[in-house]
């Protein structure tokens, strides 16, 4: 029967699914990865670095193998030797651009200029090799990007934010997110993206107004240290042989210390607000068909652990790594729910796209940020 | 024999199916919760590549897998198993405790040795095939930067710069050193008595050195100190060492980007502060061969360091791993 709106065929139709939360978690344990990681390092070593890609596959399928969703895990299935291909293209540029930025000045800049006109295309690439050999429960993700709408979104929208002078920035990271989400997708299942570019402006606008406050804060920290200090060295500075230069350097001292450190934890803690956010805002606007992701992660309690992250790694002069990076990837887990609306048993395989690593490893050498 | 539990995922959907798997003299039999039955020659089976403390998985015909609650029931399914060249060790080292520890210790015993040795003995190649005018070119206008931010003139009279000038130059034909050296004169209240080596050759002596000073042997002494810093190209090597020992921290960091920034700090100092110190040994060696060679008593050098660590105060038994010079009395022998 043709009809100009869909026609609802049972009533068990007519009714949304019931919704079910299945929470992520992650079943690593500091002792399990500190194995994998301390024999991926001798081994890499040992090989001058060569074991470096195969190092990666296993440390990758280490966390998503141990991160579980409705009583399945994830995989990774990237080929160390298309890794290692990647890498040592890359590695062929970056000596490339060192030589030209200490032989030939305005060639390295050329390259540089080279790989910001690729970087939507990286981009895509990175983003495909990822999912491409990321599976849950043995079923492939996938992404594909219209690389117009990738350089129209990656390229043109940052040149337009630089313009209106970083006014627009919120919509062209918004685009992005929506560019790397909406082309993904699970087995045949499409990804959807439901965030809004309103929640990106407040977000940012929130961080400035937090900036603000901080460097405020750290300004009005700085004038009472300016005036408490030299009222505490007065003493000193009361003896008769006092060298008033080594006073003055002494305050000087103290002062450049606490503005560093404090500087540090307030811009460290505003960092760490951000990512949180932004995270949460990203994540939650996460649709695969029905099904919905949301994130929680506080702001407090990842500040804690990065804080204790960096202390704990310091001490143990690097040994604390594999706890760290476990302790975090529990937290981010704990963190993310998906709502699953009905269950998760109905995706089916797309036909296998062949892809090498290329765009994934020299974003790695050249430090670019492909995260969602 | 009884068969073990397992997940059956197909590749072709998202389903988790439950299964019993079974193996006879030739087969691997999964029975699946519908009662469908799936033999796979045993030939064909693979196990996964997967690090230890994963569930194993035997990877089936068309994509299809087997994950398996344990190793015990793989060994039990597949004895004989047949995986990826080297699984079985890289398993293994992965599993065990006493494995773990010996990586650890080799690793340790590794980047300890390249950073002793192997990244000073690299640097120190590099910075003599560099030629003179390209090591020269390098971070220059030292002096200029200083002369802004601690230096103020000196006061020093015509006739003694030129005597000491004139040593220097003895020093520098008796090294027969390609470098240009130059010795210039400077106060300064902040920096006190002390010399140094800058970029370009370029020597260094405060007034207040000079004022220390209670014989003009003890300043050749100084003078050939900081020639064998420049002869032996310490500033260049330094700056090639502190920027490898960086990037090999960063490197072996690097494998996990949450903490990298910060944690390496500590470290990092330390190393930089144990190669100073030997670039201070290498130059009071030089400094004593052209003391021994001109025939000054070496105890000239020594009385000047003496004084010298005496007005910095530096406290004593402050552990060595700390400090950029050696102690003064370990660093002029008779």
């Amino acid at each position: 029967m043709p009809s100009i709106i869909p026609v609802a065929e049972t009533d068990a139709d007519a009714a949304a699914p019931a919704e079910t939360a299945a929470p992520f978690t992650f079943t690593g344990t500091a002792g399990g990865y500190f194995r994998i990681w301390i024999v991926n390092l001798a081994l890499t070593l040992l090989t001058l670095g060569l074991y470096s890609p195969w190092a990666k596959v296993r440390r990758l399928r280490y966390f998503y193998g141990h991160t579980r969703l409705a009583d399945a895990s994830f995989d990774y299935h990237a080929d160390p030797v298309v890794i290692l291909k990647g890498r040592l293209v890359a590695a062929a540029l970056l000596g490339l651009y060192l030589l030209a930025a200490t032989f030939a000045p305005g060639v390295d800049v050329l390259i540089v200029l080279l790989i910001f006109a690729l970087l939507p295309w990286l981009t895509v690439r990175a983003r495909r090799f990822q999912l491409a050999n990321t599976s849950y429960r043995n079923l492939r993700f996938g992404f594909r990007a219209d690389l117009r709408r990738a350089y129209g979104v990656i390229l043109g929208l940052l040149l337009l934010s630089a313009l209106s002078l970083g006014t627009l920035y919120p919509y062209a990271d918004f685009a992005r997110a929506r560019l790397l989400v909406d082309g993904s997708r699970y087995g045949t299942g499409p990804f959807s993206f439901a965030a809004r570019a309103e929640s990106f402006f407040m977000l940012y606008l929130k961080a400035l107004v937090l900036y603000l406050l901080g460097m405020l804060l750290l300004g009005l920290g700085l004038v009472l240290l300016s005036v408490l200090l030299p009222a505490a060295g007065l003493s000193e500075a009361m003896r008769p042989d006092a060298d008033p230069q080594v006073i003055v350097e002494g305050v000087m001292a103290a002062l450049i210390t606490g503005v560093v450190v404090a500087g540090l934890l307030v811009f460290g803690a505003l960092a760490v607000y951000f990512i949180t956010r932004r995270t949460n805002l990203t994540l939650s606007g996460v649709r695969l068909g029905a099904h919905r992701m949301q994130s929680r992660l506080r702001a407090r309690a990842l500040f804690f652990i990065y804080l204790t992250n960096i202390l704990a790694v310091t001490a143990t002069l690097g040994l604390a790594l594999p706890w760290a990076a476990v302790r975090l990837a529990r937290y981010r887990a704990s963190c993310t729910t998906l709502w699953v609306a009905g269950n998760l048993d109905d995706f089916a395989a797309a036909a296998a796209a062949d892809i090498d690593a290329l765009g994934d490893e020299i974003g790695e050498v050249f430090d670019l940020d492909f995260s969602l | 024999m009884i068969g073990v539990d397992a997940d059956y995922l197909d590749g072709q959907s998202s389903r988790v199916v439950k299964a019993r798997a079974r193996r006879d003299a030739l087969a691997l039999i999964v029975t699946l919760e519908d009662g469908r039955e799936i033999r796979q020659s045993l030939e064909r089976c693979s196990v996964a590549d997967r690090p230890a403390g994963l569930a194993p998985r035997v990877l089936l015909d068309d994509g299809a897998c087997l994950e398996l609650r344990d190793e015990a029931s793989l060994a039990l399914l597949l004895p004989r198993r047949r995986g990826p060249p080297g699984r079985g060790l890289l398993h293994a080292l992965e599993r065990h405790w006493v494995a773990a520890l010996a990586a650890l210790i080799l690793v340790i015993v590794v980047v300890a040795g390249f950073l002793r040795f192997g990244i000073p003995a690299l640097a120190e190649s590099v910075a003599f095939a560099l030629p003179d005018d390209v090591v020269d070119s390098m971070a220059g206008g030292g002096l200029e930067l200083l002369d802004r931010s601690l230096f103020t003139a000196s006061s020093v009279d015509s006739g003694r710069r030129e005597a000491l000038r004139a040593e220097l130059e003895k020093i520098g034909r008796w090294a027969g050193t390609t470098r240009n050296l130059r010795l210039e004169f400077r106060a300064s209240k902040r920096v006190g008595a002390n010399a140094f080596a800058l970029p370009g050759g370029v020597i260094v002596i405060t007034d207040e050195l000079l004022a220390l000073s209670e014989d003009d042997r003890e300043l050749i002494g100084i003078l050939a100190h900081e020639v064998g810093h420049v002869d032996n190209r310490h500033l260049l090597r330094a700056l090639l060492q502190d920027s490898a020992t960086a990037a090999l921290i960063v490197a072996l960091t690097g494998d996990v980007s949450v903490v990298s920034s910060g944690a390496a700090a500590i470290p990092l100092w330390l190393i930089q502060s144990s190669h100073s110190r030997r670039f201070e040994r290498e130059a009071d060696a030089f400094a004593l061969a052209y003391l021994d060679a001109s025939g000054i008593p070496r105890r000239h050098l020594r009385d000047i360091l003496g004084r010298l660590s005496a007005g910095s105060a530096a406290p004593a038994g402050v552990g060595g791993y700390f400090s950029t010079h050696p102690p003064t009395g370990e660093r002029i022998p008779d």
